[in-house]
């Protein structure tokens, strides 16, 4: 068992806001949380701030891209604004930010990226810094034929997800009744977005893992936790991912995934 | 079987009890029919089920809208609760119960929205006072106090599910931390009974599909001495306002322990 006092989670998370909500504006939505439950908000800080956030097995950068996913499934504004500029007050660029939401449009859908895509610009405008970074586009290698994206979908596939992922895309039910929206899909996916650099192959797996979990999608989260582990997130990783959007998205979201988890870990052992 | 007639007089007289401190006149209806059901379905018959008296179906009400997120669901749900004679204290901590079960974001926004009407009337303010909870010191006797009141409400095999979770033992730090808050403080605070907070538990799993949760709390309200056809009502209380085919989700989820 941890040997924990409340006071020390307490003081923890005075340190860690003191650091991440330097740059919150005055008078924003969430400022009268305080007056409105004390009780509230000192579970918020103990739990959250001096608890969850703080457990090592995960860097802060990671825990940040799994908040703003869930915030993004979520689809709150105040949600949305507060946890972009968290992400921004830990250094992450403006651009990585919307490299996480031109990911998550294959697996969240286009209204919940456009809103947080446009939240998220609305937070940047906040700091001239932001602003200046912002103007620094990640510019995409875009290729000109659909077939030849195609082609390097194949490749990042195998890169990305193993010697399957190419036969077990084939294979799938989408390829059999939607073929051509299926391969136009894959192109774009990983045939463009997967390969931009403002987000890292493992920083991808982790927003597609937290969007497949906060919507529920378990099958294809139990794909997708089979292909990443041990390759680009340790199990470790994914069980704090889980545990720091679970958080946001509501905590029994923790057990259903961890569950499945499990379930992955033991097939591919009895598959191995 | 209740005739239209019965139907629309029930609803009349439930909605001019609901309504009375309703602060703007309800508009004219965009679609007739629509309100039409809404009268004689939902007024005049859901909300008029005997399974579960008016202010637990409040609880699974707001708990469903606090799921939802729409702010209007919210505002009116939590309107009707503190009509219903709900103080505002408790309607604050159905929120503070459900950040374990919903998420910080939808409870920011339920609390957030719900001060809004609370402030609307001076008796209702007047009611809206500090909370003051002692509490325990350390994780380790959170986690404690936690195990023992789950034991002697809920039996000592549910505790022992509890302490046995995935995110007991594949996120310790986390999950020891979260449990120790939610059982061992907020599960034991005396603003509402342990029957309400499971009522507003329920509805939040229920509306989110956690199923195999869903069937743990259902054993643990069983065994708490809520009755079969209370945890119906809640299903049918919240499965309204989350979406019908909800209900049938949960029975079949639970349907043997019933």
């Amino acid at each position: 068992m941890i040997d924990i006092d409340s006071e020390q989670l307490f003081t923890a998370s005075q340190q860690l806001k003191g650091f991440i909500d330097r740059f919150v504006p005055q008078g924003r939505l969430t400022g009268a949380l305080p007056s409105i439950s004390t009780d509230y908000v000192k579970l918020q800080d103990e739990i959250m701030w001096g608890g969850v956030w703080q457990v090592p097995g995960l860097d802060v950068t990671l825990r940040s891209i799994a908040t703003i996913s869930a915030q993004c499934c979520n689809g709150w504004g105040f949600g949305l604004h507060h946890q972009v500029r968290v992400g921004l007050s830990l250094g992450m660029s403006p651009q990585k930010i919307k490299g996480i939401f031109l990911q998550l449009m294959f697996y969240a859908g286009i209204p919940a990226t456009v809103f947080a895509l446009s939240q998220a610009q609305r937070v940047i405008n906040e700091r001239p810094e932001w602003i200046s970074e912002d103007t620094m586009p990640v510019s995409g290698d875009w290729l000109d034929s659909v077939e030849a994206k195609f082609q390097r979908a194949q490749s990042v596939l195998t890169n990305t997800s193993g010697a399957n992922a190419v036969q077990s895309s084939a294979d799938s039910l989408q390829a059999e009744f939607l073929p051509e929206l299926h391969r136009l899909i894959e192109s774009y996916e990983y045939g463009e977005v997967w390969l931009r650099s403002d987000l890292s192959t493992k920083e991808r797996m982790a927003c597609v893992l937290i969007a497949l979990m906060c919507r529920g999608h378990w099958p294809q989260f139990r794909k997708h936790v089979g292909s990443c582990i041990d390759r680009f997130l340790t199990q470790r990783e994914i069980c704090e991912l889980i545990s720091q959007a679970g958080w946001y998205r509501g905590w029994p979201y923790v057990e259903d995934a961890l569950g499945v988890v499990q379930e992955s870990l033991a097939g591919s052992s009895v598959d191995g | 079987m209740a005739t239209v007639n019965e139907l629309n007089e029930k609803s009349a007289k439930l909605r001019a009890f609901f309504d009375q401190y309703l602060p703007y006149e309800r508009p004219e209806p965009v679609l007739a029919d629509f309100v039409k059901v809404q009268h004689e379905l939902m007024w005049g018959g859901i909300w008029q089920t005997e399974d579960l008296d008016l202010r637990l179906k409040s609880f699974a009400t707001i708990s469903a809208q606090c799921v939802n997120g729409y702010d209007f669901g919210i505002e009116h749900q939590v309107r009707t609760g503190l009509t219903i004679g709900i103080t505002p204290v408790e309607i604050k901590e159905i929120f503070i119960q459900l950040l374990f079960y919903a998420g910080i974001p939808a409870t920011v926004f339920g609390l957030l929205v719900s001060q809004d009407v609370i402030n609307e009337r001076q008796e209702w303010k007047a009611l809206d006072t500090p909370e003051s909870w002692e509490w325990l010191p350390s994780i380790a006797q959170k986690l404690e106090a936690g195990t023992r009141r789950i034991s002697e409400v809920w039996g000592q095999a549910s505790a022992e599910e509890i302490d046995q979770s995935l995110a007991r033992q594949l996120v310790p730090e986390a999950a020891q931390i979260v449990d120790a808050y939610n059982f061992g403080e907020v599960w034991r605070r005396t603003v509402l009974s342990d029957k309400e907070r499971l009522v507003c538990v329920l509805a939040a799993l229920m509306c989110r599909g956690h199923m195999a949760q869903l069937r743990q709390y259902t054993q643990y309200a069983l065994n708490a001495g809520v009755s079969s056809s209370e945890i119906c009502g809640v299903f049918s209380q919240a499965g309204w306002y989350r979406g019908w085919p909800h209900v049938e989700d949960a029975l079949l989820a639970v349907s043997d322990l019933l």
